[in-house]
């Protein structure tokens, strides 16, 4: 088995989790999570695990820029952040489930672009200094980086629990 | 006594510091009630944190087989051969270029006079359009020419006034010309005869790219992004600039080279290939026969680039926008 297979079959649900967090849609995070790794097959990286994501990351941020030019057009109509879309309904999931995700969804988005990248490639497996190449921090900055984003992923979940809790209860 | 900064505990947790640095950090810890509440609540953040972020994740993650995606790779790269073994490639390359430019080069006042044309000169709208068409998508034939031969030949001149605009816009380009006249660069591609690689003529030492990259003051010439798999250097004689050839592969397995040097030098070198001209056609683009142009309107003291192999069009495209 060559290295990109074993690549392939360790890392695969990784990128795809990373990809969906990023693009809100399984389908099109497991579109573009094949994408990658053909890509791989073509270029053969030298760090194909970093490279990896550094290319999820770019077809990520390039389908957004298209979904942002297209959202451009239409009128907003409610006070909610175009960005945030919420993920589709499944009707096998309990609703708890649900709405933890969407809470979940929710305090992720708190956190700048820079937090909440730092974090997700964490999450993902990837180490410190492969984080750090990713994202132009120094590695020394990573740690910094993932306290203040862990802190503030819990800050924000926990409010917004509290909140939805409080109005369950004066409703 | 100096309590472990919070970001520390992250990265101890994290398992991201050395050993020395776990070792002093666990002896502190040993002697040091505060920082292993403080840890222990750092490992809950963490765990917190980590079952959170399962919550986001996508039901049934169904990968298809490693040999499906193969299949994949090898039919993406069986169409952009086909592609390129037809000519197509070659229309886009020149499209990539600009028609806009083409058309300037030919209305102007002759192939000897150097060009006014700005260094920077933007895309006309147009041409842009049809390159990102002909590059991205499937490839739609420009013009279908039966009489297109399958070794494709574009040449694109980079007129400039003076050596002086052409370095300072592009660094690595550094041109050494010895006569005070105009220097300009000559840009050709040719496809290589499919039965390999061309025997060059001459003394040739094989260097390494490592060391030719270090100590050549002058930009080498390569595609950028490709393996490099050789490089060969002639013996300079008679006080001339060594010409080099950098071998490179594409993912294909199919091999590129490029050289760059006086006219002279690389016709003579390219003239000793089996079967190949030198003479340059311009493509047909945008319609209208245009009249071919051979290496003999060039100058003393001009330079040829010359690619000879398929490059795709990625490459290509990014090769040209360094040299320009």
């Amino acid at each position: 088995m060559d290295d990109l297979e074993r690549l392939y079959l360790t890392t695969y649900p990784a990128v795809v989790r990373f990809l969906y967090r990023k693009v809100w849609d399984p389908d099109r995070a497991e579109d573009l999570a094949q994408e990658v790794f053909v890509r791989a097959m073509a270029h053969q990286p030298e760090k194909p695990r970093a490279w990896v994501f550094a290319v999820a990351a770019n077809l990520a941020r390039d389908e957004a820029r298209a979904a942002v030019r297209r959202k451009r057009h239409l009128t907003l109509l409610s006070n909610e952040p175009s960005y945030l879309a919420s993920p589709p309904p499944r009707a096998d999931d309990l609703v708890e489930h649900d709405e933890k995700m969407t809470r979940v969804h929710e305090a992720l988005e708190t956190l700048t672009p820079r937090d909440r990248e730092v974090l997700l490639l964490w999450d993902a497996g990837l180490s410190y200094p492969e984080i750090a190449e990713q994202t132009g921090l120094a590695v020394g900055a990573v740690g910094t980086t993932l306290a203040r984003a862990r802190k503030r992923l819990l800050l924000a979940y926990d409010r917004h629990e509290q909140q939805s809790r409080s109005d369950a209860a004066h409703s | 006594m100096r309590h472990i900064p919070e970001e520390e505990l992250h990265a101890y947790l994290d398992q991201a510091l050395s050993r020395s640095q776990c070792v002093e950090i666990e002896s502190h810890l040993a002697g040091c009630v505060v920082c292993r509440a403080e840890r222990d609540a750092i490992a809950a953040v963490r765990d917190r944190t980590t079952d959170l972020l399962t919550a986001i994740a996508p039901r049934r993650v169904r990968p298809p087989s490693f040999q499906d995606l193969t299949a994949r790779h090898h039919e993406r790269t069986d169409r952009r051969r086909r592609w390129m073994a037809n000519g197509l490639w070659a229309a886009s390359i020149a499209a990539a270029l600009g028609l806009g430019w083409f058309a300037h080069e030919l209305s102007s006042n002759g192939p000897g006079v150097p060009g006014s044309l700005p260094l920077a000169d933007a895309n006309p709208p147009a041409a842009t359009a049809v390159a990102e068409s002909s590059l991205s998508a499937e490839p739609r034939i420009v013009r279908p020419s039966a009489r297109r031969p399958a070794r494709a030949v574009v040449p694109v001149a980079v007129a400039t006034p003076d050596t002086a605009a052409l370095s300072a816009a592009v660094p690595e380009l550094a041109l050494a010309v010895p006569s005070p006249e105009p220097a300009r660069l000559e840009l050709t591609t040719q496809s290589l005869q499919p039965s390999g690689a061309p025997a060059f003529a001459g003394l040739w030492r094989t260097v390494s790219w490592d060391g030719v990259r270090a100590d050549s003051t002058r930009w080498v010439p390569h595609v950028e992004g490709l393996p490099v798999v050789e490089v060969q250097m002639q013996q300079g004689a008679g006080g001339r600039r060594p010409l080099m050839v950098v071998a490179q592969q594409l993912s294909s397995g199919q091999m590129i080279r490029t050289i760059a040097g006086p006219v002279a030098d690389v016709s003579d070198l390219l003239s000793h290939q089996p079967g190949q001209s030198v003479t340059a056609e311009l493509q047909d683009i945008a319609g209208g026969a245009q009249p071919a142009r051979s290496y003999d309107t060039l100058r003393p003291g001009d330079d040829l680039l010359a690619i000879l192999g398929p490059v795709s069009p990625d490459s290509l495209r990014a090769f040209l926008l360094k040299v320009r």
